[in-house]
């Protein structure tokens, strides 16, 4: 009986109206954003006074629901190029697009190391298994194959790696030990600071940044709110969070003489103009941040 | 209750034995690696008490929407063989055989035009709780007809005949008869509806989405949590729907097993 007076409980405060907000501003937001979204929700209503409501789920599925419901007032997908597919549909305004953060290819493995990979070559020793995200689907994969074409390890390394369907399946396949690398973004290590870290990679192989953009949807409800809170995300009190959480909040500068390729969708090429970042280099921590 | 005396039978064995003893061995792996993974520190936060009050509210407004609807469809359909009764029961089994991704896109697509757009504008089920409670209704509806058709098959019906001959009314006849031969079935069918509904995902998170405190149930926060790469937070949500699951399926022993 206690359950079932709890359940009626539970549905009669689920249906009351949430607590009174000046503003609400639903954003739907890849669920690896999660952190970052949950940080930066208090301070923006403390600050803009605006109730920011999360929706979180994979950066695709929002992406129809978005189209399906027209619903939803600020979209920041898991990668820049669901925030392109978004723009080709005409869900959210070109105009509003902010990169929030920066996402840099990376080579993972297991904390401590403990199978000794240190380049892109050693995925090829036998016993070593390996995973990346499925190239057509996933940003991190595309990019991670694009990292071995520069190593010229394409089809070798693709002949033996595992294909996860998101990003953070890819993270989670190394972070249970079911695998013993990955290609991803650098920013997994971040994620998983007790049992992933970075292997330092020549930066001539980094064959560019993905983003972390964000936009406002057509059909937001109100559109200076969700911008407002856009604009949040991407200022300082903003960026702090982000790179508090391991991301970069500036693009690293490319290689020498490497006029690194734009993403599928858009990612960035990382302008030599916007100096103060160093480039990945081996010796450097992986996650250096400057920029943030 | 006296408990049937099993032979032993001709088939079967050893052979059988050790299979089922792998097949339970294998069952409790997966447990025990949930366990370990769970035992670990969790990298991020769990609101376990907003997601069990959103998940326990939801699936007990779904059971009850289904027992509503459900058990006078299933009478029905388990006193009236007429014609068309199969394309009715292949309508109805629908929902549980389609992915509940697809049971919750049909759902938003419905909402879209009238009288879909009527309810909307009136309940309001996308990303709102009676969005979870529409979801869960249409995924589990299907599994309460079922069952209570069942139930209400397994009653005799000379002993309705023999009430009404003894001047019953047909509401007396249904209370009085009726309804308490098939009871053990039915509390199966809200038992198994209720489970079904905790554990409901898929349409779920495609009609009301993840909103924290108010859409977000124990079985999409452990989706949010794979994908957000809080492993530890998402084996102990698992382990909270396993609990939830071994409680429910005690009960449903405990309750067919009553005597009526």
């Amino acid at each position: 009986m206690a359950g079932v007076g709890y359940s009626l409980a539970a549905f009669v405060v689920a249906l009351l109206p949430p607590p009174a907000a000046a503003e609400e501003v639903l954003l739907f937001a890849g669920a690896a954003s999660q952190p970052v979204i949950e940080e930066a929700i208090p301070r923006i209503r403390q600050e803009l006074k605006i109730e920011v409501v999360p929706n979180l789920g994979s950066s695709g599925a929002l992406l129809t629901q978005l189209r399906l419901t027209h619903r939803g007032d600020l979209y920041v997908p898991g990668s820049h190029d669901y925030l392109e597919r978004a723009i080709e549909l005409g869900v959210v305004d070109p105009a509003s697009r902010t990169d929030l953060a920066y996402l840099v290819p990376a080579l993972l493995v297991a904390k401590h190391n403990p199978k000794q990979i240190h380049a892109l070559a050693d995925l090829l020793r036998p016993g070593v298994r390996v995973a990346l995200g499925e190239p057509r689907t996933v940003c991190a994969g595309e990019y991670g194959l694009r990292l071995l074409a520069r190593a010229h390890l394409e089809t070798q390394v693709m002949a033996k790696a595992g294909r996860a369907p998101s990003c953070a399946a890819v993270a989670n396949l190394l972070a249970t030990g079911a695998v013993d690398a990955i290609l991803g973004w650098e920013v997994f290590a971040a994620w998983f600071p007790e049992r992933i870290e970075g292997v330092p990679l020549d930066p001539a192989l980094i064959p560019g940044v993905a983003t972390i953009p964000g936009a406002v949807t057509h059909f937001a409800r109100d559109p200076a709110a969700a911008r407002r809170v856009l604009a949040w995300l991407a200022s300082e009190s903003g960026r702090a969070i982000w790179a508090r959480h391991g991301y970069r909040t500036a693009p690293p500068a490319p290689a020498a003489g490497e006029g690194a390729p734009r993403g599928a969708g858009g990612g960035v090429d990382g302008d030599p103009g916007k100096a103060g970042v160093p480039p990945l280099a081996t010796t450097a921590p992986l996650l250096s941040e400057e920029g943030g | 209750m006296r408990r049937a005396i099993v032979p032993a039978g001709v088939v079967g064995g050893r052979p059988a034995a050790t299979t089922a003893a792998l097949l339970v061995a294998y069952l409790l792996l997966l447990l025990v690696g949930l366990g370990r993974l769970a035992a670990t520190p969790a990298e991020g936060s769990l609101h376990l008490a907003s997601l069990l009050a959103v998940s326990l509210a939801g699936a007990a407004c779904a059971t009850l929407l289904a027992l509503a609807v459900g058990v006078p469809a299933a009478l029905w359909l388990a006193r009236t063989p007429r014609v068309g009764r199969r394309v009715i029961t292949t309508l109805l089994d629908l929902p549980t055989l389609l992915s509940p991704v697809a049971v919750g896109t049909a759902i938003v697509l419905s909402l879209r035009a009238p009288p879909g757009s009527w309810l909307e504008g009136g309940v309001g089920l996308l990303f709102a709780f009676p969005g979870v409670v529409a979801a869960q209704f249409t995924v589990v509806v299907a599994l309460v007809v079922r069952t209570a058709e069942a139930a209400f098959a397994g009653v005799d019906p000379r002993l309705e005949r023999l009430a009404e001959l003894h001047g019953a009314s047909r509401a007396r006849i249904l209370w009085r008869v009726t309804l308490p031969l098939a009871r053990p079935g039915l509390l199966a069918a809200a038992v198994l509806a209720f489970a079904r509904a905790l554990g409901e995902f898929g349409a779920t998170v495609t009609v009301a989405g993840t909103l924290p405190g108010r859409t977000e149930t124990v079985a999409t926060g452990l989706y949010i949590a794979l994908e957000s790469g809080q492993l530890a937070v998402a084996a102990r949500l698992a382990l909270v729907l396993v609990a939830a699951a071994m409680a429910v399926l005690l009960l449903l022993r405990w309750v067919v097993g009553r005597p009526t």
